[in-house]
């Protein structure tokens, strides 16, 4: 078990647990992280698990597959540091991991 | 059929074949886990089978996982083997890209976390009800009790049917999920559209905040989704989220019938009923998946050609023992992460939130009321295997309570 941080756009704090194994939305989806909607729920369609990673980890995070880009590539809010949080799978040398939540989630149609 | 008439592909060695029928694993009636494992311990990562009009069949969690998340490589227009049956009209799981993307789209917010939570209370007052009915009577079969009854109300739910129809609709959804045979389908069909298109009709012209309103108010390509689109969709969604709920909930109860200490942990801190509903997920996966092969490729060595059919029979992926070290265990502090139960990619099953809600519902509720529970005293527990295996009666006894 580790746990993974969350900045809420209200600028609250959140530090949630989460298995190795789950994703970084799965984790956010069982604790209820404000900003955090994952309308698909994995599926890697909707774009409204948004998050912009932060601190020393970010190199550390799993690669951007062409599919995110792409999926990303859609967003308004999209900035270099932007990642779906239901691609990134949680390992233990993630541990203390860190994200922003974006103002708003825009699902894409 | 037998393996005979069926012609093996050049380039497969005799070494990769088997005559394995992915729908029947075990006819021989050894035990089901027991016919997946001796399948598992006999393959490479990739075999052929001359079952079911001959086919691929995946057997790692690796393989299976990435099969499952490439659709440039695999099709979902083929769902079943053999081919002749396998082709699949259903919007959007036989669907592949671009449509498949704004056909998701249409119901992605309904099958939202934060959609389904909105009816999580009504869930609970109805499971709590139904409990509530069997705790005095010490005994049920809880596939016809509970698990045939909990799902079907919940789809009322999100399509914001009228309650008081769901009873009506009991013989449509038998016939339409367990046919006595093609025509009695065929009418099941037919009787679930004519209920259906009063609704579906209306909310076209006033959609409000529902499943149905989601698709029948919906555009795809810049056009309105059409009738025969929605009765579609609507009808997928019913086949695909009904049997597959209840069969995850019976498979679940019956391990929590015969794991009195899991029972008690569980009871006393139900904060950990989420973790044993993944776990219950992942070792109990009830999905063979098909995909057809798209282009040419080259995996684990062997040449697949487009317009040959793959498996990814999700238990493979639960028995990988490199991932889930003694698969067999139900071990509710495991990492689940990464299992098949719900797929991966794009067709990644949208109602996996929802199936798993339901089940945490049913076992909190359930073991507030009937802590205690057995598998009825000689009854014989038989999993029914298939393109979505199940368990078709599960007796349960208890101290009558209350």
């Amino acid at each position: 078990m580790g746990t993974v941080h969350f900045t809420t756009p209200q600028g609250q704090q959140v530090a949630v647990p989460v298995k190795p194994g789950n994703t970084i939305m799965e984790a956010a989806i069982a604790h209820e992280v404000p900003g955090i909607e994952a309308q698909c729920y994995g599926a890697g369609i909707c774009g409204t698990c948004h998050v912009y990673a932060e601190g020393p980890l970010q190199a550390d995070l799993p690669p951007v597959s062409q599919w995110e880009r792409d999926m990303l590539g859609n967003l308004e809010l999209a900035r270099g540091e932007s990642r779906l949080a239901c691609q990134i799978r949680f390992e233990d040398a993630l541990d203390g991991v860190a994200f922003r939540v974006p103002e708003r989630q825009d699902a894409m149609s | 059929m037998s393996a005979a008439t069926i012609a093996i592909p050049s380039s497969v060695p005799a070494d990769r074949v088997v005559d394995f029928d992915v729908y029947n694993p075990d006819p021989q009636e050894t035990g089901y886990d027991e016919a997946w494992l001796a399948l598992r311990d006999r393959s490479q990562p990739l075999m052929w089978t001359t079952a079911n009009g001959g086919h691929w069949i995946a057997t790692t969690g690796a393989l299976i996982r990435s099969i499952l998340a490439d659709f440039e490589h695999f099709s979902s227009k083929v769902l079943m083997v053999p081919k002749e049956f396998g082709i699949s009209k259903l919007i959007p799981v036989g669907s592949d890209p671009p449509e498949h993307l704004q056909y998701r789209a249409l119901v992605n917010k309904a099958f939202s976390p934060g959609g389904v939570r909105r009816a999580a209370d009504a869930i609970r007052s109805y499971a709590a009800e139904l409990i509530e009915a069997l705790a005095p009577r010490g005994q049920c079969d809880f596939m016809d009790d509970f698990a045939r009854k909990l799902p079907i109300v919940v789809f009322f739910k999100l399509a914001d049917l009228p309650f008081e129809d769901h009873e009506k609709l009991d013989g449509f959804l038998e016939d339409l999920l367990h046919p006595d045979d093609l025509a009695a389908q065929e009418a099941a069909f037919k009787g679930f559209e004519d209920y259906l298109v009063p609704f579906i009709e209306a909310r076209r012209e006033n959609p409000g905040d529902d499943l149905i309103s989601a698709i029948a108010a919906g555009t795809v390509a810049k056009r309105p989704v059409t009738h025969e689109e929605a009765i579609n969709m609507c009808t997928s969604f019913v086949i695909g989220g009904l049997d597959t709920t209840l069969a995850l909930m019976t498979f679940s109860m019956r391990h929590l019938a015969v794991d009195p200490d899991l029972r008690r942990l569980l009871a006393e801190s139900p904060a950990r009923i989420p973790d044993a509903v993944e776990e219950f997920c992942r070792r109990f996966p009830i999905g063979v998946n098909t995909r057809e092969i798209r282009v040419d490729h080259e995996l684990d060595g062997m040449a697949l050609k487009a317009g040959e059919l793959i498996t990814t029979p999700q238990i493979l992926h639960a028995f990988d023992e490199s991932e889930y070290p003694d698969p067999l265990t139900v071990d509710i502090d495991r990492n689940t992460g990464g299992n098949s139960a719900f797929g991966h990619g794009i067709h990644r099953c949208p109602g996996s939130f929802l199936a798993k809600m339901e089940v945490q519902i049913l076992i909190e509720e359930w073991l507030k009321r009937i802590p205690d529970f057995v598998i009825a005293p000689g009854a014989r527990i038989v999993i029914s295997p298939g393109i979505s295996s199940t368990i078709r009666s599960l007796p349960l006894r208890w101290t009558p309570q209350g």
